[in-house]
């Protein structure tokens, strides 16, 4: 028996702003959050821009005080896990769940891990580093200032951000982290709405975090060529998903998250839904670290198990928020894969990226686009792809170009793909009563 | 109800790479401790660690570019996956075989930066000791002296992702990212995507390598690695005893092949053990240190008993979650008391930890196949170095106990308040 999932809170934290209202104004206004970088100086990386988050307010209730441990927190938390903790507090806050049912309850997140210090690391490292060895290890481990290292160290592991919110909510039910790259927390909502789908769970929070908007994170891809070089000059301009002279993504940041609740007893309590989850699937390429199967088969799986899931045909699908990250290589098989798997009705489908405004926020993308669906649906409205410009022979779809659409649609579809051929698929339906 | 059994096992330890000699190295009470191989530690202490020795590729068929874009950890995965996979003989019966309702979740953790690669870049660079950092030459330095795919070595998930992509498996797959219960969470994850029917065969377990430079300052400068240095290595890891003074730092992977039975059956395959139950919880306390009372991992085994349908005194032996940091020890062991109190009789309870070290998002992997073993031989193998218990529950120590195992239970429980246990039940063919 398949029960029904509900979304009843979400919460965003996104380059494009924090909270729901100014991520949807972002959004259907086809605003841009990528900048030059402002967090460190980027003058001697190949790549120059991001999309990070720059208006995150202090709020005492999304701090890390008030836990039990003998660690002070404050100083050593890093951006991700401040996100995760934000988008999830404002999603607690939301869906306004009777105090006391938390306890029972699961949070899953997507999450990597945080930064790397780089400056720390290179001060512990550096009196000890020559050109013939590297680092005389033996030395640096005797002698070396490690001191505020180890806590930072520790803190950036990826279950903090999930952690931190359980403990912060007082969920003691399944707090799990999952990483599959760039599906990582579209897995996690699909995997949360899973279990309550079976009846393993009755109430979660899912979403995800990450900020791979530090040094390591931009010259980690760029020496991948996965990330646009173009856009250094233009940085608003760098994210331009299925346009013809697309050469890569842009690394965003960012936090979501969606209070998970099953049909009847969110009905009861009288909940406010957003919307409800329907359809999951899950497959791997099993081909290629770097790239999608030539023929999608893992998208093509995925799209068709979700549709699966939730009993829908292709035609019922009214909207979909593509992986679409602007790399040559993704925003062509997407397009295949969106062919086999809707058939027909690819055509006639609007499908746009939200990456071209909010950059790629790796493990927390699914999660960010999962609510910017629900938005959608709640305005009738799909947000553009912006940059789009010049039309690719090889992506022939309707991307939405460059502005937002008025658009009656009850079902979305969410894509989310990742390194090592892991790709996600959800399905996401207005609920009954809403606007039209 | 699909019901779920494991038909095979892979495990690299510091004891062996094999499931048999790892037990074995068990029962006898065996350390896989020695001095530090990974890296020149020097006279720092610990200079010691539990490492797998030879990861044994040669005859598996991976090519060498393709483990050098692998880290440590996702090596270990692989090579633990092909053993499991080899020994499951499940390519022998490919045919029957859905890929696309097959695949992998395994649980592991962070790679620390590598210090002899950032120092290249910092003598390049020409970054001074002591002065304010420069970001741009250090960076262009960086570009150049580093390895241009480092980025895939420490990226989670290709550890699952590259047993997907060697033994073409299509199904669902995930990387559990968890701490020190990662593993026990996969393995769980994995069996509830069988007992859903997603999935018909799924290689669950983990690896973790975490025998670094930078790894061991973190931990040593937590306070949870031990720095002991007035008695032999191989005697400072002590789970649950009162002299227990921090971890040993270790490494490994265990992958176990968990399948349908009507499947297994269908393929006469071999079947080490029935997976009867799961549960995990969450102390909902603080993001590093446990509840007092273990109040996340007592809600793990009783959620884990309850999903077995196996009341506490049905369970014969408990493979504990203790490292030997005495504040997660005693978390542990009090949560294990409220489940079992009253409990007539009352399990044998083994922590392996005292002979592998902690082998981080590995351990409850490596358990599972102890634990699996364990209801074969009918042995409870000691806990190395476990001589004044911190507890009244009925640790085995000083020498192995044969007793009959119909059902064995493998608690796990770390930072980050996870905890999750798995029950196995004896497989009488």
């Amino acid at each position: 028996m398949k029960r029904r999932v509900a979304i009843t809170g979400m919460g965003v934290v996104s380059p494009l702003g924090v909270g729901l209202e100014r991520y949807w104004k972002g959004l259907a206004a086809g605003a841009s959050g990528v900048r030059r970088v402002t967090r460190f100086d980027a003058s001697g990386m190949p790549v120059r821009i991001a999309a990070e988050v720059i208006d995150l307010p202090f709020d005492p209730e999304w701090g890390p005080t008030g836990l039990a441990g003998p660690f002070d927190l404050r100083a050593s938390l890093d951006y991700w896990a401040r996100f995760g903790l934000a988008a999830a507090m404002m999603a607690a806050r939301d869906a306004s769940v009777p105090s006391g049912a938390w306890a029972d309850a699961d949070v899953y997140f997507g999450a990597g891990e945080g930064q790397n210090d780089v400056p720390l690391l290179a001060r512990l490292i550096a009196p000890f580093a020559s050109a013939e060895t590297g680092c005389d290890v033996a030395a640096m481990l005797a002698r070396g200032d490690s001191r505020p290292f180890a806590l930072r160290d520790q803190l950036i592991e990826a279950t903090t951000p999930a952690s931190l919110v359980a403990a912060r909510l007082g969920a003691g039910g399944e707090v799990t982290t999952c990483l599959t790259a760039c599906a990582a927390s579209a897995q996690a909502v699909g995997e949360a709405f899973r279990r309550i789908q079976r009846g393993e769970c009755d109430l979660a929070l899912a979403g995800g975090a990450h900020a791979m908007t530090g040094p390591f994170d931009l010259l980690g891809f760029a020496m991948l060529s996965a990330l646009s070089r173009s856009g250094n000059d233009r940085p608003e301009r760098a994210s331009r998903p299925f346009d013809r002279d697309r050469d890569g993504f842009v690394l965003g940041e960012g936090a979501a998250a969606l209070v998970l609740e099953e049909w009847a007893s969110a009905h009861r309590r009288g909940a406010n839904i957003h919307g409800e989850l329907i359809g999951y699937g899950t497959t791997s390429d099993a081909y290629r670290v770097t790239d999608m199967h030539p023929d999608a088969r893992g998208a093509v799986a995925a799209i068709t198990a979700a549709l699966d899931d939730a009993g829908c045909a292709p035609a019922d699908v009214g909207y979909v928020n593509a992986h679409g990250t602007s790399t040559i290589e993704n925003d062509r098989a997407e397009t295949l894969a969106l062919h086999r798997a809707l058939g027909d009705a690819a055509r006639t489908t609007p499908v746009s990226s939200t990456k071209s405004m909010t950059g790629h926020a790796i493990a927390a993308a699914g999660a960010l686009e999962i609510v910017a669906c629900a938005l959608a649906l709640r305005e009738q409205v799909v947000p553009p792809t912006i940059n789009y410009e010049t039309p690719d022979p090889e992506c022939d779809l309707d991307y939405v170009p460059n502005r937002a659409r008025a658009h009656t649609f009850d079902v979305a579809l969410s894509n989310s793909f990742g390194f090592g051929g892991q790709n996600v698929a959800l399905l996401i339906r207005r609920p009954e009563g809403g606007r039209r | 109800v699909r019901r779920i059994v494991i038909t095979g096992l892979g495990a690299l330890t510091p004891l062996g790479n094999d499931p048999e000699t790892l037990f074995d190295g068990l029962l006898v009470g065996r350390s896989g401790v020695a001095p530090v191989a990974a890296f020149s530690a020097g006279d720092v202490r610990p200079a010691y660690a539990a490492e797998v020795n030879d990861l044994g590729f040669d005859g598996l068929g991976v090519p060498r570019k393709k483990l050098k874009m692998m880290g440590r950890n996702a090596q270990l995965a692989l090579a633990a996956a092909l053993n499991a996979w080899v020994d499951s003989r499940l390519n022998e019966s490919a045919p029957l075989l859905d890929r696309n309702h097959a695949g992998v979740v395994l649980g592991t953790g962070m790679l620390n930066a590598d210090a002899v690669g950032l120092g290249h870049a910092c003598a390049a660079a020409g970054t001074a000791p002591g002065a304010l950092f420069d970001m741009k030459p250090f960076a262009t330095a960086f570009a150049r002296e580093m390895f241009p795919l480092w980025l895939l070595r420490h990226i989670p998930n290709l550890v699952s992702a590259h047993t997907t992509m060697v033994l073409d498996l299509r199904g669902p797959s995930n990387t559990i990212t968890t701490g020190w219960t990662a593993s026990a969470n996969a393995v769980g994850e994995a069996m509830r995507l069988v007992e859903r029917g997603e999935a018909d065969v799924m290689l669950a377990g983990g690896a973790d390598a975490r025998v670094s430079p930078l790894a061991t300052l973190r931990y040593r400068d937590l306070g949870w690695l031990s720095t002991r240095g007035d008695v032999d290595p191989i005697d400072v890891a002590a789970p649950f005893d009162r002299a227990a003074s921090g971890f040993v730092n270790a490494e490994g992977a265990s992958v176990l092949v968990l399948e349908e039975i009507d499947h297994a059956r269908d393929r006469r395959a071999r079947v080490y053990a029935e997976v009867a139950g799961y549960g995990a919880a969450n102390d909902a306390y603080d993001i590093l240190v446990p509840h007092p009372e273990g109040r996340g991992l007592a809600r793990a085994v009783r959620r884990c008993l309850a999903s077995a349908g196996c009341p506490p005194d049905r369970v014969d032996a408990v493979f504990a979650p203790g490292f030997g940091i005495p504040s997660f020890d005693a978390a542990a062991a009090k949560a294990l008391e409220h489940v079992f109190d009253g409990a007539a009789p009352r399990p044998a309870l083994t922590a392996t930890a005292g002979a592998l070290g902690n082998t981080h998002a590995a351990a409850a992997a490596i358990d599972c196949v102890a634990a699996a073993l364990a209801t074969i031989r009918g042995e409870v193998p000691p806990t190395r170095n476990l001589r004044e218990p911190i507890t009244e529950l009925d640790f085995v120590h000083g020498a192995s106990r044969e007793t009959p195992i119909e059902t064995a239970l493998v608690a796990s429980y770390g930072f980050g308040g996870h905890a999750a246990a798995i029950l196995l039940r004896r497989w009488d063919a």
